[in-house]
């Protein structure tokens, strides 16, 4: 008798049986992924790598993650994919009623407003999705937001997030903005240096960060419209 | 009769954490938290806090909670050496050149977000041509340096020559493995020139002596993923003195204004043939 | 009484004690009554997929397992959607017929509009995503991961979502083990020639089947085809035999 409840559970630790299997379920998974965004004066720039993946293994090698929200507004997602795809569809079909219902296209900066009301809104449940929003302003400006997933947004002229954010943020301080940099006049950020500098900046990514890599797609806004190109990385 | 067969069964059913860590529970654990409090005590004479002050009564108390407790919750809270290397924070990189190899560190000792010092020395002369920084636990930081030294010492007095950086590796690498399941929680990081040939050496490891001889560059302490990024896009092979120089602050500073918990200043060596420079910079203090 | 440990489980469980309510299973998680599904019973293993030069192919085995039992044995897990379209499943057999259901009642409401319009792939892939991620937001997913098939436009189409309603399109899928066996192996074979014929093409599926029969635990040497080309529209074939070879292992 001793024997079956002394140690509470009323059975022999020897002849323990296993009992019902219990898979625990996360609701999130985190699917890789890296965005970099660059304004300048009268454009902006934005790339995201093409790898989905999840642990070590590849679900495809071309993705993309760049989502057009408007003609002058692309929003860049990295995280839980899941959460990306509803996001993202959410935000379209918000965009979609705006223009119906005001007879123009939503700004970069309203669509901005706009993403952190919709992630604060499940601040209890948030969308595990590091986002980056690039885009032109009212006067044609580039300019990027950047949020954190529960909706925190900073308007910035540079920024990097996702998997591979933390190796590149630092290079982007260094080289777009002269941070740590004496007796240097800062440039003016022309899009071929923007450009150059996405590349490079991936391809450092891509040797350290393993969710980071395959190939990156590029787009550049400007008042003309936006222009789509890629370039390729690492695959392993 | 039946409950010494039970009190059996109870003992065996908890042996699921292994014997050497119950062991070191008792007697090694409380000679490593002795040993840090001396070292602290050492460290800022008698101006340490008397709440970090360890009583021999209180590493009875500690210990013989840990006996009863024993397996999961506190052994986790203790060895988890994440949040224990990154209980003071620091940033440190070392990096190849031509004919001469860098090495450089912030200069912040900080207890989590708060900052003690601006001026922590974290890179230590080993000989004139070898340099370690021990970035992590910078009581460990100490203590590793002072027992690396002497065992450097018995090396040189027997030998009677200067140690390869290679051999050096080999003795930190060693130490380390010593601690193997009560490490020491520091990240070594050596650079030097072999005193022979001047052939550059560097090398890292983690904090129980797994050793990573690299060509370019390595890193490490609590910001390591914007090192990678830094030196992985500012460095190239065969750079001289001064471009070696240029290259490694600006990975290391533009990399640690971007961690809350190193900065404050750093410090770079460049060793040559003959000569060595060390250089202090400016950097925001925020 | 007195040997028994303060832990001692009652005598009676789950029974009605004084003054309290009856304590009803499953009611432990707050869930007002019905339990979430908190891990899949019957499963399936890989499914696997290929595009070829003009359509998709799929396959999977016919193995329903129950846990390490092998217990039913001829389950068919892929499924015509409609004249355009197949979907496959691995996972929680009961959740791919409770879709399956839900699948075969969209075609049926969209056959008496009459109209001429048919569910396209695409769509199909969409409208699983949305079903999956909602339940996977309820904490109680569909523990399922879909393969999706078929032709739109004339164009092959081949997509996935799994219980979390991640989704994405790629030329080779694979689900389960597969994702880890099967991958590289039509991975490579399509990086080779993207621009396979059909019967290459199923030859491959065969080639890789096996490999899964071998090294798959939870695998079955018997499996379906679902095929869809402009000409012949869907065809569901099987189910086909693996052979395998045991020579080497001592049995």
């Amino acid at each position: 008798m001793a024997l079956l409840t002394e140690n509470g559970k009323g059975c022999l630790p020897d002849y323990e049986v296993q009992g019902a299997k219990k898979v625990s379920f996360s609701p999130y998974s985190d699917n890789g992924g890296s965005v970099v965004a660059l304004a300048g004066d009268d454009f902006c720039v934005i790339a995201a790598d093409t790898r989905l993946s999840t642990g070590f293994s590849i679900y495809t090698r071309e993705q993309d993650k760049l989502f057009p929200l408007s003609n002058t507004t692309i929003l860049g997602c990295s995280g839980c994919w899941c959460d990306t795809l509803t996001l993202t569809r959410l935000l379209s079909a918000r965009m979609q009623m705006y223009k119906h219902e005001h007879q123009k296209e939503m700004t970069t900066p309203a669509a901005a407003q706009m993403l952190s009301i919709m992630l604060y809104h499940k601040r209890f449940f948030p969308y595990y999705v590091s986002n980056i929003l690039a885009g032109l302003d009212e006067n044609g400006k580039g300019c990027i937001y950047s949020y954190d997933p529960i909706g925190h947004c900073e308007k910035t002229t540079y920024r990097a997030g996702g998997s591979a954010g933390a190796l590149l943020q630092p290079l982007l301080d260094n080289q777009i903005g002269y941070k740590n940099q004496e007796g240097v006049t800062p440039a003016v950020l022309t899009q071929e240096k923007a450009v150059a500098i996405l590349k490079d900046v991936f391809t450092s990514a891509a040797e350290r960060d393993i969710y980071t890599g395959d190939g990156i797609s590029i787009k550049i806004i400007t008042k003309d419209g936006i222009k789509d190109s890629s370039f390729a990385l690492r695959k392993d | 009769m039946a409950h010494s067969f039970v009190a059996k069964y109870r003992l065996r059913a908890k042996s699921d954490v292994p014997e050497i860590f119950q062991r070191r529970n008792r007697d090694e654990l409380s000679a490593c938290i002795r040993h840090r409090a001396d070292t602290a005590a050492q460290l800022t004479g008698s101006g340490w806090p008397a709440r970090v002050r360890i009583t021999n009564q209180e590493i009875a108390d500690s210990c013989s909670r840990l006996r009863f407790e024993s397996s999961s919750a506190i052994l986790d809270r203790m060895y988890d050496p994440q949040s224990i290397l990154a209980y003071n924070g620091g940033a440190v990189i070392a990096m190849k050149g031509k004919n001469c190899v860098a090495i450089a560190a912030d200069r912040r000792f900080g207890i989590q977000a708060q900052t003690i010092m601006c001026d922590f020395q974290k890179i230590f002369e080993m000989e004139p041509h070898l340099f370690i920084s021990l970035p992590g636990l910078a009581t460990d930081t100490q203590t590793v340096m002072e027992r690396l030294r002497f065992r450097l010492n018995l090396y040189e007095l027997k030998e009677n020559r200067k140690i390869h950086p290679k051999t050096f590796t080999a003795m930190v690498s060693n130490l380390l493995y010593e601690k193997r399941f009560g490490p020491y929680f520091v990240e070594p990081i050596i650079a030097g020139l072999d005193p022979v040939t001047f052939e550059p050496f560097i090398c890292n490891m983690d904090l129980i002596g797994s050793r990573n001889m690299a060509e370019d560059f390595v890193v490490g302490g609590t910001c390591t993923e914007q090192l990678y990024g830094m030196c992985e896009s500012l460095y190239e092979p065969d750079l001289e003195p001064n471009e070696l120089f240029e290259t490694i602050s600006q990975a290391l500073v533009n990399a640690f204004d971007r961690d809350a918990i190193s900065g404050w200043g750093a410090v770079v060596y460049i060793i040559e043939k003959d000569k060595v420079t060390k250089r202090t910079i400016k950097t925001r203090m925020d | 009484m007195a040997f028994i440990g303060k832990d001692a489980v009652p005598l009676w469980h789950n029974g009605p004690s004084p003054g309290a309510f009856y304590h009803f299973p499953g009611n432990q998680y707050g869930t007002g009554g019905f339990q979430k599904s908190q891990s899949p019973i019957t499963t399936g293993t890989s499914v696997i997929g290929i595009k070829f030069k003009d359509g998709v192919i799929i396959a999977a085995d016919v193995l329903g397992s129950y846990g390490s039992l092998a217990r039913y044995r001829n389950l068919e897990r892929i499924m015509k959607v409609n004249d355009n379209t197949i979907l496959g499943a691995s996972g929680d057999y009961a959740d791919f017929q409770c879709i399956k259901s839900y699948v075969e009642r969209k075609i049926l409401e969209e056959k008496c509009l009459d109209d001429g319009f048919s569910l396209k792939p695409k769509a199909l892939h969409c409208w699983l995503t949305r079903v999956m991620y909602n339940r996977r937001s309820n904490f109680d997913p569909f523990w399922n991961n879909f393969v999706i098939a078929g032709l739109e436009d004339e164009k092959p189409f081949l997509a996935t979502v799994d219980k979390l309603g991640t989704a994405y399109s790629d030329p080779v899928i694979a689900t389960g083990y597969g994702a880890y066996m099967a991958t590289p192996v039509l991975r490579k074979a399509y990086e080779e020639n993207s621009e396979m014929s059909k019967e290459e093409a199923i030859e491959l599926l065969y080639k890789v089947m096996q490999v899964l029969f071998y090294r798959d635990a939870r695998s079955f040497p018997k499996y379906h085809l679902g095929i869809i080309t402009k000409e012949k529209g869907v065809e569901i074939q099987g189910p086909i035999t693996l052979d395998s070879y045991w020579g080497p292992a001592i049995l």
